[in-house]
């Protein structure tokens, strides 16, 4: 996911700075990696497939660093990762732990984002094929399941048919478990 | 894969698809058997050489078009090589399995929900497995052998008078359900959704005889639907045909 890419690293504390490079080129095999103290004057930003910013820098340079294409990720001093902010807000990898640590944040911020649920399950089922599933999984027979999501009998045809084609299930039991697994449904409601 | 005669060395046949070594056990022929031929083995060990050559020919070929020679007189013979390989299910491949999966829950560094779903889905899917195979023992094969008996005896067969007809072959046909389905998705779910820290070996282990189970499964039905039960419809026209006469 890294290998070969455009690696850009702002901030004023050359140190952390050297550190970081060094913790990348080890662990992630990058192509180029520029290290600048500051983002002014530069249009690095725009070559980088990835950015590691210093907070200062992206507090005063937020609108540039908003509109660009790049993996925008904020180094902080704080020792909590933001492994629980909002969406919205960007990726944070916190200088105050060991290297360790760091090249472990680091394989975690560059694993593919695969959205909020689990297993990736948005990838490969659309969310009507997902209601679909979940209702199968519970024991709800093909009318039900039309009268409960009010669709037609021959729409949860072929919603099933797209399940058993995309994921290879075919039996009840074997979707049931496939949606226990992903957690669409607990153990409860089967 | 070339035709199977009763000419060739049985080791070669072996040596050419082990997979058959499971085929020749249930027809009642053990390994160490030197350098005779198929032939020479069947000979030997009382076993018809035209039922073990068409079977073997199928299961290798994957076509049971290669069985259409066997007869009436092969009835038996089918159903007591249907019967011994219910129970290998029985005794062998499903505890194995079972076993396999035990070890693999205990291999597992943390409690690990999904393996536990695994063995759920095992033990309901072998529950579902025996009373398929005891209903076959307990209806389907007993029907079957007094068909095949009326048949051989030359009888009318008195399939009006002692209630037979409530079973026939087309009830079977209809009931007749795939059991290896289930056990394909298990295959499936294990090699793409199982994740977590447990013996990899073990687990490889469990797939792979599932995979092995399941052409077993494959080739049972194929035996099934296409040798035996076109053969005992054709007993049991000519049996109300004789009624009839």
């Amino acid at each position: 996911m890294v290998a070969g890419k455009k690696i850009l690293i702002v901030s004023a504390n050359q140190l952390a700075c050297i550190g970081l490079k060094t913790i990348l080129q080890e662990s992630f095999s990058p192509g180029e990696i520029i290290v600048l103290a500051d983002l002014h004057g530069s249009d690095a930003l725009a070559e980088a497939d990835i950015a590691f910013v210093s907070s200062d820098t992206y507090v005063r340079q937020q609108a540039k660093l908003r509109t660009s294409k790049a993996h925008i990720i904020v180094l902080t001093e704080d020792a909590r990762d933001g492994a629980d902010t909002p969406a919205a807000d960007p990726d944070t990898l916190s200088m105050a732990h060991t290297e360790q640590e760091i090249a472990d944040r680091l394989e975690a911020l560059f694993r593919p984002k695969t959205g909020r649920s689990p297993g990736g399950l948005a990838e490969t089922l659309t969310p009507r094929e997902t209601d679909v599933l979940r209702c199968v999984s519970q024991g709800y027979l093909n009318k039900q399941i039309a009268d409960m999501l009010s669709i037609s009998q021959h729409t949860v045809i072929s919603h099933r048919k797209n399940i058993t084609q995309k994921l290879g299930i075919k039996t009840v039991s074997g979707l049931t478990m496939y949606a226990l697994l992903h957690g669409l449904i607990t153990s409860k409601e089967h | 894969m070339k035709q199977i005669t009763q000419e060739h060395k049985l080791a070669d046949v072996l040596h050419g698809n082990y997979m058959l070594i499971p085929v020749v056990n249930r027809c009642g022929i053990r390994l160490g058997f030197g350098e005779k031929t198929i032939g020479a083995v069947c000979a030997e060990r009382g076993v018809d050489p035209e039922f073990l050559v068409a079977v073997m020919n199928a299961f290798n070929a994957e076509n049971y078009s290669a069985a259409k020679k066997l007869g009436p007189k092969h009835v038996h013979m089918i159903v007591q090589y249907l019967k011994k390989t219910h129970a290998s299910y029985r005794r062998n491949q499903i505890p194995a399995i079972e076993a396999s999966i035990e070890v693999l829950i205990q291999s597992a560094v943390e409690n690990n929900p999904r393996l536990a779903l695994v063995r759920k889905f095992f033990r309901q899917y072998k529950k579902e497995l025996f009373l398929h195979l005891k209903r076959e023992e307990t209806v389907t094969f007993p029907y079957i052998e007094s068909v095949y008996k009326g048949f051989m005896s030359g009888g009318a067969g008195k399939t009006k008078r002692t209630g037979r007809r409530k079973y026939s072959m087309s009830v079977y046909e209809e009931e007749h359900d795939n059991m290896d389905e289930k056990l394909n998705d298990l295959k499936n779910i294990l090699i793409k959704y199982i994740t977590g820290d447990f013996n990899d070996t073990v687990c490889g282990t469990i797939v792979f005889e599932l995979f092995r189970l399941e052409k077993d499964l494959q080739d049972h039905t194929q035996i099934e639907d296409h040798i035996l039960m076109p053969l005992v419809k054709t007993m049991e026209a000519e049996l109300t045909a004789r009624g009839k006469a």
